[in-house]
């Protein structure tokens, strides 16, 4: 009997007994096996969630935020928290129930000798959802003044993390500069693995006297101090831009900065890669070195680079804070997280109007998501390593 | 498989693929400022005939220059000297000349399996793209006509075709292996190039797949060029072989006669070493090849095997032996003629 | 025990692994006599569980592997018996036993060995941790027993380190480790897989005499069966986690009762076959996790009983003193006309 004939009756004699879990593994492609492995690690779910959300945050931030963020009431300059609270119990001793708060009005503290703003129990100003607040355009296209919650009325803001300076609602300040400050961290990354990617992949695929004058360009830029280059680079970005075009500025020096990294994993894997022998299969299939790169090789190191991507996110955002929190990058009006910090350099006000450092506070929660998130998916990212 | 009583070697008027003079040399940079040492010479001035229909395998240890031959016939390297004809219609190409763009419409009829079936196999492709992508890259067949063939390929190596959309790890060894030879066949490839296609499987999956490759070589009048370092399995399937050390060929025969008496003291060597499986048939420790393989980037003058040959003499380390015909085959030893060697 | 004739008596022995995908058992219920003094190759191929039995006794399986059950009795130099299954793997009795009265020699020279330290260094440092020697004693032992290996050079090759060795000389460094302590047993898993016909010959040659030098208890591990041919004194062929024969090499070359055993030496390539084809056997392995109810190879067994052997498993069969076959059929001889 011939050989087929045999493994033909062999596999009829033995019944298929797979259970569904088993089939399901065997078909699994690289992503699926990588999504099981990440649905184990708790800590990376849970970053990837919390991510998610801040993104998601982010996408709407107009229509989430109480109002927008130049908008000001003089009354309430340095305005702290403001509560929340359910239930109203009344002079009279009747209750209330609806969500509310309570208006600021000016006091005088006793123990501190000054004037400052505290809630006026008696009032109550109730928090709508879906309410009609201060008008915005939606994503800068659409007019609306339609607002996720607030008080509705426009003498009396909702600060639920307090007031600057200026008398701007510092929540609403902190949702819009979110949007600035996780997308300089992606249009960053993303043009750095553009370059990362490319020039690696030269490097590690044509080898030779190529590969050595790239890897030592590396090595220079690699060996220049980041953050005095940064200053350095920002620095000549003239005062009188228009703020899109610092945007655009800052984001380009932040990824032709940090590249090189990346380049350096691509070409490492490239070089392993060359000599397995299923890319050798593919050269004698007859494919060109195009298809080989973008059909064999590329899809072997995906998962890696989409792991180093998570971790290099965070570093970017907090490099974008970074400098504009010392003034030499974004810039008043544009609003990011690190010029929301600048208001906080003064140590007067710190100890007057310490609410004015959450935003450093939304960076560490953002940071921290996008590392556990990023572990995760580096321990995923291998689902062949045994 | 051809009649037991072989013709005079290299006699047959087309052979499919010729080897002439091939040499194949990687360069060495050695110490602080790269300087070039002596070349590794992994193939040194080697020719051979492949015969249409023949199962021709090429056995040596490791540095023999086995698997780089035959990668070299693959144009994966391209060789320092010499030439690799290769003879289609009537016509003789001489493919060690061609670019990689004209050697593409060749690389349809002569197709390699590989040794190590995880290595060979993307880990990430699903196995319809692993034996279709050649389909693709050659125009031959789209959509459903090509799933089609991927099933009639994966019927003809013993798999179901229902397995096309899994992916290599849910297959055994033995399964991959059968994947790659489907991969192999799916262009209808005239010369199969098995680079030690069974030596990384357990003994009965080998079985199998010995069977296998028989059964398709009579189907599609296939011709392999295998690639081994297991005489016993080369014993098994082999028209004729070859013996390659250190670089060169050393001897070339037909398969009975090479194992009833080989006329170069390696290929003696050899015979006494393979493990037999009857305990009442122990080698004694007499027969042992003492020493180290001779080094390919300085090897020994004259005949390279000659430091660790037992019937050498002087001129064994003057003058390499080129290799000849003597009686009915090629021999590449000063004393062929008058050594009485072992047989297996 | 018979602690005169075993070195170590392993009974009922269960190593399981839990992974994502489930149980698989790599070990599940071994009974093996290693006899003192002498050759036993385990042979299997790919999922027997050959490796991991090796490592069981050496207690050096990585999880999420575990010992379950089942117990690995040693007849220790004192004269007790110690039931190496029950010891901490890592606590002192352990790893003096580990080290000063078992080596073990691995398939892959190359790990095996660290690429960070001279062959000298990797040498001595078992004499040093296991006997009271000092260091120049230690080197010279060492020194001498490269030469014992038949590298040429041992002083110089003490400085050196592994990657300056070719395959052979570093297995040849392997086994000098290994037997180094003198001890008592050596396990060799599949050492001369990875090298050359004849640098394997030389290996098994070198073993052979250092077993018959030293008076040690080998227990090898194989696929090859014409190396188990030609060193084996015993042989136990293993299949799915189970010893299924057991019997002197002779024996079991010529008198294999087990339809497994006799398949796997039938499906070998041997001289004077050319040309026919190689009986195989039908199907392949199954998959760790999907062993068959009852009898491990019934579902390739072409003598299989349906609703005996698919039932229950096999018990063990003593055909004659020392020859041990677990299944229904072994008291039939093999039929008259099948290849030898």
């Amino acid at each position: 009997m011939l050989e087929v004939e045999h493994a033909a009756r062999a596999a009829k004699d033995r019944p298929d007994t797979l259970t569904r879990k088993r089939e399901r593994y065997l078909a699994a492609g690289q992503w699926q096996l990588i999504w099981r492995r990440f649905r184990r690690h708790k800590l990376g779910l849970a970053g990837g969630a919390v991510a998610a959300l801040i993104y998601l945050v982010a996408l709407f931030a107009e229509f989430l935020a109480p109002t927008t963020f130049e908008e000001y009431t003089a009354a309430y300059r340095f305005a702290p928290p403001m509560p929340v609270e359910i239930v109203h119990i009344a002079q009279d001793g009747s209750w209330h129930w609806g969500l509310h708060t309570h208006p600021l009005v000016p006091t005088v503290d006793k123990v501190k000798m000054r004037r400052t703003l505290a809630p006026d129990g008696q009032t109550v100003v109730p928090i709508h959802f879906f309410v009609s607040g201060a008008p915005y355009k939606f994503w800068g296209i659409f007019p609306t003044d339609l607002h996720f919650f607030g008080t509705g009325d426009p003498k009396i803001p909702l600060m639920l993390l307090g007031g600057d300076r200026l008398g701007r609602d510092l929540l609403s300040r902190i949702i819009y500069g979110s949007r600035i400050s996780l997308s300089i961290g992606l249009f960053g990354v993303a043009i750095s693995l553009l370059l990362g990617v490319i020039i690696g992949g030269i490097s590690g695929y044509i080898g030779g006297i190529t590969d050595n004058l790239i890897q030592r360009l590396v090595e220079i830029l690699d060996s220049i101090p980041s953050v005095p280059l940064w200053i350095g680079l920002a620095a000549i970005i003239p005062l009188t831009l228009a703020p899109e075009l610092v945007y655009f500025l800052i984001t380009l020096i932040l990824a032709l900065i940090g590249w090189t990294g990346l380049a350096r994993v691509v070409r490492g894997r490239f070089l392993a890669l060359k000599h397995e022998d299923f890319i050798i299969a593919a050269r004698l299939d007859g494919a060109s070195s195009l298809r080989i790169i973008l059909r064999h090789m590329v899809p072997s190191f995906m998962s890696h680079i989409i792991a180093a991507l998570s971790l290099a996110i965070p570093g970017m955002i907090l490099a974008e804070t970074a400098l504009s929190y010392l003034g030499i990058g974004l810039r008043p009006p544009v609003v990011s997280w690190g010029v929301l910090l600048q208001d906080a350099q003064n140590i007067r006000t710190i100890v007057e109007a310490p609410w004015l450092l959450l935003p450093g506070g939304a960076v560490i929660v953002t940071v921290l998501a996008l590392n556990f998130l990023g572990d995760g998916l580096r321990d995923a990212a291998d689902p062949y390593s045994t | 498989m051809n009649a037991a009583f072989p013709p005079p070697p290299d006699t047959h008027p087309a052979p499919l693929l010729t080897v002439e003079h091939l040499a194949l040399h990687f360069r060495n940079r050695k110490g602080l400022f790269r300087r070039e040492g002596p070349p590794t010479r992994a193939v040194d001035d080697v020719s051979l005939a492949i015969q249409p229909g023949e199962t021709l395998s090429l056995v040596g240890e490791s540095g023999s220059g086995k698997t780089t031959l035959g990668r070299a016939i693959l144009g994966v390297y391209r060789p320092n000297a010499g030439r690799i004809v290769y003879r289609r219609a009537g016509e003789a190409v001489e493919l060690s000349s061609l670019s990689e763009r004209e050697l593409k419409p060749y690389r349809r009829e002569i197709r390699m399996v590989f040794q190590d079936p995880s290595s060979s196999l993307n880990p990430r492709r699903p196995v319809i793209d692993l034996i279709g992508e050649c389909l693709d890259i050659h125009g031959v067949a789209k959509g459903r006509e090509r799933s089609d063939r991927v099933a009639g390929l994966l019927t003809q190596v013993g798999l179901r075709p229902e397995y096309m959309s899994r992916y290599p790890h849910a297959f055994s060894g033995g399964e991959r292996q059968r994947i790659g030879i489907a991969r192999a066949l799916a262009l209808d490839p005239r010369l199969v190039v098995c680079d030690e296609a069974v030596s990384a499987l357990d003994v009965s999956v080998q079985a199998q797949i010995i069977n296998l490759l028989q059964d398709l070589q009579s189907q599609r009048g296939l011709t392999y060029l295998f690639i081994a370092h297991d005489l016993g399995v080369v014993e098994h399937i082999s028209d004729r072989i070859a013996v390659m050390y250190a670089g060169r060929l050393v001897e070339v025969a037909h398969t009975e006669a090479l194992f009833a008496q080989p006329l170069h003291p390696y290929t003696e060597a050899l015979m006494g070493t393979i493990p037999l499986p009857d305990p009442r048939l122990r080698r004694s420790a007499r027969t042992r090849l003492g020493g180290e393989i001779a080094s390919l980037t300085n090897p020994p003058t004259g005949c390279n095997f000659h430091p660790r040959c037992r019937y050498a003499t002087a001129a064994c380390s003057q003058e390499r032996p080129p290799l000849r015909v003597v009686a009915d085959r090629q021999v590449a030893c000063h004393h062929a003629e008058t050594l009485t060697l072992k047989g297996a | 025990m018979d602690s005169s004739a075993n070195l170590i008596e392993i009974r009922n022995l269960k190593t399981h692994f839990k992974t994502d995908d489930g149980l698989v058992k790599a070990v599940d219920g071994i009974d093996l006599d290693v006899p003192r003094g002498k050759v036993l190759c385990v042979v299997g191929e790919s999922g027997s569980g050959k490796s991991i039995m090796a490592r069981s006794i050496m207690r050096i399986v990585q999880p999420p592997g575990r010992i379950v059950a089942g117990s690995i009795d040693y007849a220790a130099e004192s004269g007790h018996q110690v039931d190496l299954a029950a010891l901490d793997p890592i606590g002192a009795q352990m790893r003096d036993i580990r080290g000063g009265d078992f080596g073990m020699v691995f398939q892959e020279p190359m790990t095996a060995l660290s690429p960070v330290h001279t062959v000298g260094d990797q040498v001595t440092e078992a004499l040093l941790l296991h006997r009271q020697v000092d260091r120049n004693a230690a080197t010279a032992a060492a020194a001498a027993m490269l030469a014992r290996v038949g590298l040429p050079d041992p002083t110089g090759t003490l400085r050196r380190f592994p990657f300056e060795l070719s395959g052979g000389m570093r297995q040849r460094v392997c086994i000098a480790m290994a037997l180094i302590c003198r001890p008592k047993l050596l396990i060799a898993d599949e050492p001369t897989t990875a090298l050359d016909v004849t640098t394997q010959a030389q290996v098994l040659d070198l073993i052979g005499e250092l077993q018959a030098e030293m008076g040690l208890t080998v227990l090898f591990i194989t696929h090859n069966l014409g190396v188990v041919a030609q060193i084996a004194d015993s042989v136990a062929v293993m299949y799915l986690g189970r010893v299924v024969e057991y019997a002197d090499v002779d024996t079991l070359f010529h008198d294999p009762r087990h339809p497994y055993t006799q398949a796997l030496l039938r499906s070998v390539p041997r001289p004077g076959l050319r040309g026919a084809r190689l009986p195989t056997i039908r199907g392949s392995v199954p998959h760790a996790l999907d062993r068959p109810t009852g009898c491990l190879f019934q579902t390739r067994c072409d003598v299989a009983v349906a609703g005996l052997c698919d039932r229950e498993l096999p018990p063990t069969h003593r055909v004659a003193p020392g020859h041990l076959v677990r299944c229904v059929h072994a008291n039939q001889a093999r039929a008259v006309g099948e290849p030898a």
